[in-house]
C-alpha cells in the first residue's frame, strides 16, 4: 500500500492551567489526549465528535498552528518536526484547510481577488495576469461567477462565502484538504450544495480529505473511514460502512441514534436515547478510567477505574471499550 | 482615482457637517502655508505709535494691534503656521508610535514584551499630564521640535491601548490562521492583515486629538512654556495680550476665537468619521 | 380558508389566522417577514415550524408572544389563544399571559441567565413574577418541581450554582425548567438545540417530549433541521420567504411531500439512511432577497418543476387532499421520499 499522506500517532495536546501571582501551573487541560489517524491518498477520513471534544485543536496541531505536547505526525512518512524548510513549504502548499466560519476565515477588508491571490503571491508568483487567471478559474470551479472577485466578503451570502473559502484552499492545487465542519454554519438547503461541491472537487482533483463533523449523518455520503472522538480520545475507528452497520462503542451507538432520521419519524418511533443525562467532560477534570463512563448506561465499576483497551474488531475497525462484547452491536 | 474622488464627493454631500469642517480646515491650512503672501503686514514689525489699536478701525490692521503695535491678524496667521506644524507632527508621531507599540504589544500578548510595553503605557496614562509636560520641556528645551515631541509623547499611549485591544481581537480570527498556513511571515501579518483591519479604527480619533493638541500647545505657549519669541504661535499671541486683558481683551480673544473655530471644525469631522468607522453606530 | 379535517375533535389551543408582520427599515424598505401565516394547534400537540434563516419562522413566534422588536410591526391577522385574540389584548394583559400561559425558550442559553445570580434565585424570581406573594416554602417547592420536571433530580445542588458552572446543554435544560415553572399551556421553543452538540440536542428534545407527556402542554418547535422535528412533532409547517409553503401532519409530509421546497429540504438533509445515489440532490441557487422579493411564487427561481405561471402569480395555500395544505400551483401528487432515499 502507498505511503499515507498524513499519519498521526498518539497525538496529545495539553494546555497548562496557571493560577496565582507567579503563574504557577496547577494542572493540565487535556484537550487532545491520544488520537491516531491515518489518511491514505485519495481517501476521505471523517473525524466525528461533538463540540468540545478537541477536534478543532487537533486540526490546529496538524496544521502546525500549535505544537503537539506529545506524539508524532508523519507527512508521507516523514516526521513533520524534522522537515527541511523546502519540505515544509511544499507541505504547506499541499495541505490546505477549509474553515467553519467563512466570515472569520476571510479578511473583512480584502476583496475576494486579494484573498484568493494571497497564497499564490506568498508562494512567489509574480505575474499578475497569471494570478488573475488562476483565481477566475478557481472561482468558476466552485460555482461562483468571476465577477465576484471584486466584491468584499461582507456583501456575499453565507453559502457564497463558504465557496470562496473552498476556492482559497484550492488555488494551490493541494493533495490533502482538512475541512473543519465546512457545512455546519450553513442553511440546510445550502449544506447539501456545498457537500456536493466538495465531493465533486475531491473526485476531480483526486483529493484526500480529513472531514471534521459533529454528527454521523453529515459524513454518510463523503467518508471512507470514520474516527469517533470524545473528550480528546478516539473511542472508535472503522471503515465507514462498519460504523453504520456494526458500531461497537456505546458512544457511537448513541451518535447513530441521535442523528436525524426521517424513517424513524415515519415509523412513529418513540424518541429514546440510551444515555445518562450529563455533559461532555471538562478537559481540565477528565473522568478516571473510560472518559465516557459518566454518561454510559453500561458503565460499571471497572469502567470508572480502568482505561479501556483498544480492541481490534475486524481489520481496520478498533473500539476502546472493554464491554463491547456484552453490549452487542447496533 | 476618479472613482475614489467621486465616492468622497458623495460622502461629503451625505455628511454636510464633515464638509463644513473640512472646508474650514482647508482654509486654515492654506493660511498657514501661504502666510507670507496672505498676511497684510510683517508680523514682527512694531510701531509703538499705533499700539493697542482696536479691531475693525483701520483696514491696514484689520484686527487691530498688540501692545507694541504689531498687526494682530498677521501674527495670528503666522501663529497658525507654527501651531499646525507642531500639532500635525505631534499627532502623526503619536499615531506612529501608538500603532507600532500597539501592534507589537498585541501580537506578543501574552508575553514579556507585551507586559513591559503595557506598563510603560500605564505609567504614561497615569502620570499627571501637565507635570509630565513641564518635566519633558525642561528636559528638551522650548523649540518647535521639542514641543512636537512633548505633545507626541503625551498622546501616543491611548492609541497603543486601543490598537492593542483590536489586535488581540483580530489575532484569533481564522483569517490570521489562514495567512499563517499560507506561509505569511510575522511582518506581513502585522502590516497587511492586522494593520489593515485595526488602523481604520483610530482614524476618527485623529481629528479629535489634533484639536486637543492645538489647545494644549496654545495653553503651553500662553503660560510661557511653549515656543519662545521671536517664533509666533497662537498661544504666544494670546499670551502677549495677557497683561492687557481687562482693557484690551481682543488681543487674547481673537486667537482664542480662531482656536475655537478650528476645534469645532475638527470635532465635526471626527464625529462623522466616528459614525462611519464604528460598525455599531453605522447601522 | 379550509380547516384541517381531523377525526378526533380535540380542544383547540391556538389558532393563527392570516398573520402579517413587516419590518419597516430606515430608508423606506419594507421587509415582509411574515406574509399571511395560518395554522392551528390543539392541546397537547406539537407543531414543528421548519424554515431556513430569514424565512420568518422566528418572527412568527415573536408575533404570537407580541415581542416583535422595532422596526418590526404586526400589520394584521388574528392570534386566537384559548378563544381570545391576543393581538387585541393590552400590554398589561399580555404580560400576565407571558410566562404563565405561554413561554418561550431561545436558541442561546448563554445569554438567557444573569451570570451573577444563583440558579435557585433566578428560578425563584421567575416564579415571583406572576406570584408576588408566594412564601419561601412555596417558591422552593415550585423550583424543585420545575427542575425535577426537566430530569434534574439533584436539584438541591443545582440551585446553589451559578449559570457559568454549567455547560450550554445543562443551561438550556435549566432554562426550560424556568419556562415551565408555571406549567404553561403553550411552550414555544425557538431553535432550542441549534448551538448544542448532537447528543445534547437529542437529550433536550427528549426532555421536551417527556415534559409534554407529564404536563400535557402544547409545543411549537421552530427549527431548520428536519431531524429535530421528525420524531417529535405531530404537524409540520414549512416556511419559505415569509410564507407557509406546506402544512401537513408529520407522517404524510415525510412520506409524500407535496411542495417542491419540502422535497428539496428533505433531499438535502444529510441522513443516516443510505441513499441510492452518492450525491445529495440539493436545491440550487440561494433564497430570495427579502427586501426585494420576486413576483410570483418565491420559490419558482429554484424549483425544478416551475412553470411559466409560477413566475407570474403567487400561489395561495390550498388543500391538496388528506387534510393537507400546500402553496403551489402544481403540487407533487405522486412524489415519494423513498424515491430518493432507501427507507426501510
Amino acid at each position: 500500500m502507498a505511503e499515507p499522506i498524513l499519519k498521526v500517532v498518539n497525538l496529545k495536546k495539553h494546555y497548562p492551567i496557571r493560577r496565582g501571582m507567579f503563574n504557577k501551573q496547577v494542572g493540565n487541560r487535556l484537550v487532545v489526549d491520544g488520537v491516531d489517524i491515518q489518511i491514505n491518498p485519495g481517501e476521505t477520513v471523517a473525524l466525528v465528535g461533538e463540540s468540545g471534544c478537541g477536534k478543532t485543536v487537533l486540526l490546529r496541531v496538524l496544521l502546525g498552528i500549535e505544537e503537539a505536547t506529545e506524539g508524532e505526525i508523519y507527512y508521507y512518512g516523514k516526521d513533520i518536526t524534522k522537515l527541511s524548510k523546502q519540505e515544509k513549504k511544499e507541505m504547506r502548499k499541499k495541505v490546505q484547510m477549509i474553515f467553519q466560519d467563512s466570515m472569520s476565515a476571510l479578511h473583512p477588508r480584502f476583496s475576494i481577488m486579494e484573498s484568493l491571490a494571497e497564497p499564490l503571491i506568498l508562494n512567489g508568483m509574480k505575474d499578475k495576469e497569471q494570478i488573475e487567471k488562476i483565481v477566475v478559474e478557481t472561482l468558476e470551479k466552485v460555482g461562483l461567477d468571476a465577477k465576484y472577485r471584486f466584491r468584499n466578503p461582507e456583501s456575499l451570502s453565507g453559502g457564497q462565502r463558504q465557496r470562496v473559502v473552498i476556492a482559497r484552499a484550492l488555488v494551490e492545487r493541494p493533495e490533502l484538504i482538512l475541512a473543519d465542519e465546512p457545512i455546519s454554519a450553513l442553511d440546510v438547503s445550502l449544506q447539501a450544495q456545498v457537500l456536493n461541491l466538495l465531493m465533486d472537487l475531491r473526485d476531480e482533483y483526486k483529493l484526500s480529505m480529513l472531514f471534521v463533523a459533529h454528527d454521523l449523518a453529515v459524513v454518510r455520503q463523503i467518508a471512507d473511514y470514520i474516527v469517533i472522538m470524545y473528550a480528546g480520545h478516539t473511542l472508535e475507528a472503522a471503515p465507514a460502512a462498519e460504523i453504520y452497520s456494526n458500531a461497537c462503542h456505546p458512544y457511537t451507538q448513541v451518535l447513530l441514534e441521535s442523528a436525524p432520521s426521517i424513517s424513524k419519524g415515519i415509523r412513529d418511533e418513540e424518541f429514546r436515547l440510551n444515555l445518562k443525562i450529563g455533559d461532555t467532560p471538562d478537559p481540565a477534570h477528565l473522568p478516571s478510567g473510560c472518559v465516557f463512563h459518566t454518561r454510559c448506561v453500561y458503565a460499571d465499576e471497572n469502567c470508572c477505574r480502568k482505561v479501556p483497551e483498544r480492541h481490534k474488531i475486524s481489520p481496520g475497525h478498533y473500539a476502546c471499550c472493554d464491554k463491547y462484547m456484552e453490549i452487542g452491536r447496533s | 482615482m476618479a472613482e475614489k474622488m467621486k465616492r468622497f464627493g458623495k460622502f461629503c454631500r451625505k455628511n454636510p457637517s464633515f464638509a463644513i469642517g473640512l472646508v474650514i480646515m482647508v482654509i486654515i491650512l492654506i493660511l498657514a502655508v501661504f502666510a507670507e503672501w496672505i498676511a497684510p503686514n510683517d508680523p514682527y514689525l512694531n510701531n509703538p505709535k499705533i499700539s493697542l489699536m482696536k479691531p475693525f478701525t483701520d483696514w491696514q490692521y484689520p484686527l487691530g494691534t498688540d501692545y507694541i503695535g504689531r498687526c494682530l491678524l498677521s501674527r495670528m496667521i503666522y501663529g497658525i503656521r507654527t501651531s499646525m506644524i507642531i500639532c500635525l507632527t505631534a499627532v502623526a508621531g503619536a499615531v506612529l508610535l501608538g500603532v507600532g507599540v500597539g501592534i507589537i504589544s498585541g501580537m506578543s500578548c501574552p508575553g514579556k514584551t507585551d507586559s513591559v510595553l503595557m506598563r510603560i503605557v500605564d505609567v504614561q496614562m497615569g502620570y499627571p499630564f501637565i507635570v509630565l509636560v513641564i518635566i519633558l520641556i525642561s528636559l528638551f528645551g522650548q523649540s518647535i521640535p521639542s514641543l512636537a515631541l512633548v505633545l507626541a509623547l503625551s498622546f501616543w499611549a491611548p492609541y497603543a491601548r486601543n490598537i492593542r485591544g483590536s489586535v488581540m481581537i483580530q489575532k484569533d480570527a481564522d483569517y490570521i490562521a489562514a495567512a499563517r498556513l499560507m506561509g505569511a511571515g510575522k511582518g506581513r501579518i502585522a502590516t497587511k492583515y492586522i494593520g489593515r483591519e485595526v488602523i481604520p479604527g483610530i482614524i476618527p480619533v485623529v481629528p479629535m486629538d489634533l484639536s486637543s493638541a492645538i489647545i494644549i500647545e496654545s495653553l503651553l505657549s500662553y503660560m510661557g512654556l511653549g515656543v519662545q519669541p521671536p517664533i509666533i504661535s497662537l498661544g504666544s499671541v494670546m499670551g502677549d495680550g495677557k497683561n492687557y486683558i481687562s482693557t484690551n481683551w481682543w488681543i487674547t480673544a481673537m486667537p482664542g476665537f480662531l482656536i475655537v473655530i478650528m476645534t469645532i471644525a475638527l470635532t465635526l469631522m471626527g464625529d462623522v468619521l466616528h459614525r462611519q468607522f464604528d460598525p455599531k453606530l453605522r447601522n | 380558508m379550509e380547516k384541517l379535517n381531523r377525526a378526533a375533535e380535540e380542544e383547540m389551543l391556538l389558532e393563527v389566522r392570516d398573520l402579517h408582520t413587516y419590518f419597516h427599515m430606515p430608508g423606506g424598505t419594507v421587509i415582509k417577514a411574515v406574509e399571511g401565516v395560518n395554522f392551528t394547534l390543539k392541546k397537547g400537540k406539537v407543531l414543528g415550524i421548519i424554515g431556513e434563516s430569514g424565512s420568518g419562522k422566528s418572527v412568527t413566534s415573536r408575533a404570537i408572544m407580541q415581542i416583535v422588536d422595532k422596526p418590526g410591526k404586526i400589520e394584521s391577522g388574528e392570534v386566537i389563544f384559548k378563544g381570545e385574540d391576543l393581538l387585541k389584548k393590552s400590554g398589561k394583559e399580555m404580560e400576565a399571559l407571558r410566562g404563565s400561559q405561554i413561554s418561550l425558550i431561545f436558541q442561546d442559553p448563554n445569554t438567557s441567565f444573569n451570570p451573577y445570580m444563583t440558579i435557585g434565585k433566578q428560578l425563584e424570581q421567575a416564579f415571583r413574577v406572576h406570584n408576588k406573594k408566594a412564601g419561601k416554602e412555596e417558591c422552593r417547592q415550585a423550583v424543585k418541581d420545575a427542575l425535577k420536571l426537566v430530569g434534574l433530580n439533584n436539584w438541591e445542588e443545582i440551585i446553589k450554582c451559578y449559570p457559568c458552572q454549567f455547560s450550554a446543554g445543562f443551561r438550556q435544560r435549566i432554562f426550560i425548567a424556568m419556562a415551565m415553572i408555571f406549567k404553561p399551556d403553550l411552550l414555544i421553543a425557538d431553535e432550542p438545540t441549534t448551538s448544542l452538540g448532537i447528543t445534547i440536542q437529542a437529550e433536550i428534545i427528549q426532555a421536551l417530549d417527556e415534559i409534554r407527556k407529564q404536563v400535557g402542554n402544547s409545543v411549537i418547535i421552530i427549527t431548520h433541521d428536519f431531524g429535530v422535528v421528525s420524531q417529535f412533532a405531530d404537524d409540520i409547517f414549512v416556511m419559505y420567504a415569509g410564507r407557509c409553503v406546506e402544512y401537513s401532519p408529520k407522517k404524510a409530509l415525510l412520506i409524500e411531500p407535496r411542495h417542491p421546497y419540502t422535497v428539496g429540504l428533505l433531499r438535502s438533509v444529510p441522513l443516516l439512511e443510505a441513499r441510492k445515489t452518492k450525491r445529495l440532490k440539493s436545491i440550487p441557487s440561494f433564497p430570495p432577497d427579502m427586501a426585494n422579493p420576486p413576483e410570483g411564487c418565491p420559490f419558482a427561481e429554484r424549483c425544478e418543476w416551475a412553470q411559466e405561471k409560477c413566475f407570474r402569480e403567487a400561489p395561495e395555500l390550498r388543500s391538496v387532499g388528506d387534510g393537507r395544505l400546500a402553496a403551489c400551483h402544481y403540487p407533487l401528487m405522486d412524489y415519494k421520499t423513498a424515491d430518493d432515499t432507501r427507507l426501510e
